[in-house]
């Protein structure tokens, strides 16, 4: 159960730069999904994910969930790096114990890092190899929800998607559920199953992220663009299919039955 | 907990800023010689007749006076029960206050409020380039013996970053916090291990940071050794000189009100 009730935050409540952030926010999120989180910048997504684990409280509101632990990856996570091994920092936050290595291990390999970086000075490796390794510092709490605030922000397009799929993998076999907060399009298109929207701090859409895109001004991914022009060119795409994929198996069938 | 300039259009606002250095200075200095309470009401309603003028909102300074509150709080206190001359008023036990104690606490905490409310003025109503203008050309008398243009840029550098800094040390602490590193560890030398994670990256953040600024200006052609001017000269307007009569009958008055109560 991930439920909010009419949450409702203020910053600095009671000065003189007090701040709406949150407007009466009642959501009750569907669990073991992919969420796509969205919406201009200030319009209070990284306060609402904050209010998951409790690093803010709400000013008026209830919030209720049940699960115990809760992964929240920041933006620019690699910037909290400070141990001079990479088992190090990953492992910093769990008791020691006889599988502390194993459990390490685990949590790098689910991000793509192998056995050759426990020694390595996470200093000195690339940025996306940094990310990785802070969000592996998350993982290794075995995480029941996983909240990632722009996880691929500054990244290289490469290295973005072989973060999403390593996360999308470590979904589709733990089942946890993960919200994604992203600016792109298409990243929420081809990862998410569902999509919230906000704006200026309240949630204006919860539901599939397909439906997700007919709302009006919101960006499109490729394949809604692609969709609408070939609208005009009398081939209509379902609109519920938004992945890269699907598209492409859907154009190579329509293909197929004009050549036959 | 935020001394930030507030954007508007106001007379205050367009005062030299050397000038409001300098009232700060000689109004500071003046409450503590005085000792006459009407005067120092006189003054505290001079300085909220400024803020008036300045279109800032009271909250501001109200709020200002209330981080001050525990240290007012804390002084009055020590004030009123260590202080024993005059005739008492209330004993009980040990304890007894006399009414010069209570004069001298309540003359204190107007001291204490002057001295925020200008503060707060002058910072409030002054963006930080030209406080640092200000005070540079205040020291610009003693350039033989300080190296005041590096002194200029480190102060503007430094106030140009407290706030980023800030935000990025509660950023982190947040970080950590859910990775489960716990800052209230009942262990202490687990408690300082734990700080490290906090002031690691924020000393990694600072220093890429000043090697960028670095390059940067170095891009532009700063140099240290050039002699500096700037784009706006402070210049004394008519207002300064409106203010100065201001204050000169102010302080003609305040003297003229110290003389009759000797
Ligand atoms: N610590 C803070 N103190 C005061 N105001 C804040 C604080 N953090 C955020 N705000 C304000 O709350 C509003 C929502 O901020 P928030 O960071 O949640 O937006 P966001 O949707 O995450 O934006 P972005 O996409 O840029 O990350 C903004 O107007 C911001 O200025
Ligand atoms: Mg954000």
């Amino acid at each position: 159960m991930i439920k909010f009730e009419n949450v409702t935050h203020i910053y600095n409540m009671g000065t003189c730069y007090e701040k709406k952030a949150l407007d009466d926010i009642t959501i009750n999120l569907a669990e073991n999904e992919m969420i796509g989180l969205i919406g201009k910048s200030g319009s209070g997504k990284s306060t609402f994910i904050q209010h998951f684990n409790g690093l803010l409280k709400p000013t008026s509101g209830k919030i209720s969930i049940d699960a115990k632990k809760i992964g929240l990856v920041f933006q620019y996570p690699e910037h909290q790096i400070f141990e001079m091994t990479v088992e190090n920092e990953v492992g910093f936050a769990v008791k020691d114990s006889n599988d502390k290595t194993k459990k390490i291990l685990e949590a790098l390999n689910a991000v793509g890092l192998s056995e050759t970086y426990l020694h390595k000075n996470p200093f000195e490796l690339s940025g996306g190899e940094k990310r990785k390794v802070a969000i592996a510092s998350i993982l290794i709490m075995q995480p029941e929800i996983l909240i990632l605030d722009e996880p691929t922000v500054g990244l290289d397009a490469e290295t973005q998607k072989n973060i999403l799929q390593y996360i999308k993998k470590m979904h589709e076999r733990l089942k946890m559920t993960t919200i994604i907060i992203s600016h792109d399009m298409d990243v929420i298109a081809e990862f998410t199953q569902k999509t919230i929207v906000m704006d200026s701090g309240k949630i204006i859409f919860y539901g599939r992220t397909s439906d997700a895109f007919n709302l009006p001004n919101i960006n499109l991914p490729m394949t809604k663009k692609l969709a609408k022009l070939l609208h005009t060119e009398k081939i209509d795409i379902p609109s519920d299919i938004i992945s890269f994929e699907d598209t492409v198996k859907f154009l190579a069938e329509k293909i197929k039955e004009k050549s036959n | 907990m935020n001394l930030q300039f507030y954007q508007t259009k106001s007379v205050i606002h367009e005062l030299d800023p050397r000038l409001k250095f300098f009232t700060l200075m000689l109004i500071s200095t003046e409450i503590f010689f005085i000792k006459d309470i009407f005067t120092q009401i006189l003054i505290l309603a001079a300085v909220f007749f400024c803020i008036y003028l300045s279109k800032i909102p009271l909250k501001f300074f109200l709020h200002s006076i209330k981080n001050i509150s525990s240290l007012i709080i804390l002084t009055s206190t020590l004030n009123i029960f260590f202080i024993t001359n005059g005739n008492t008023v209330f004993k009980l036990f040990f304890i007894h206050i006399t009414d010069y104690a209570i004069m001298l606490t309540f003359q204190m905490i107007l001291r204490m409020i002057i001295l925020v409310s200008l503060c707060a003025l002058v910072i409030f109503s002054t963006p930080t380039i030209k406080l640092t203008d200000a005070l540079v050309s205040i020291l610009m008398p003693f350039e033989k013996f300080l190296p005041i243009n590096e002194i200029a840029m480190i102060i503007s550098i430094a106030l140009r970053f407290i706030p980023v800094l800030s935000n990025e040390f509660n950023l982190i602490k947040k970080a950590q916090m859910s990775r489960g590193i716990n800052f209230s560890d009942k262990n202490f030398i687990n408690r300082i291990k734990n700080y490290l994670s906090l002031l690691i990256p924020i000393f990694v953040l600072s220093f890429k940071r000043a090697d960028n600024l670095a390059l940067a200006m170095d891009a532009r052609c700063y140099n240290l050794a050039a002699k500096r001017n700037s784009l706006k000269k402070l210049k004394f307007q008519a207002v300064d000189f409106i203010a100065i009569i201001f204050l000169c009958i102010f302080h003609f008055v305040i003297k003229i009100i110290l003389s009759q109560v000797q």
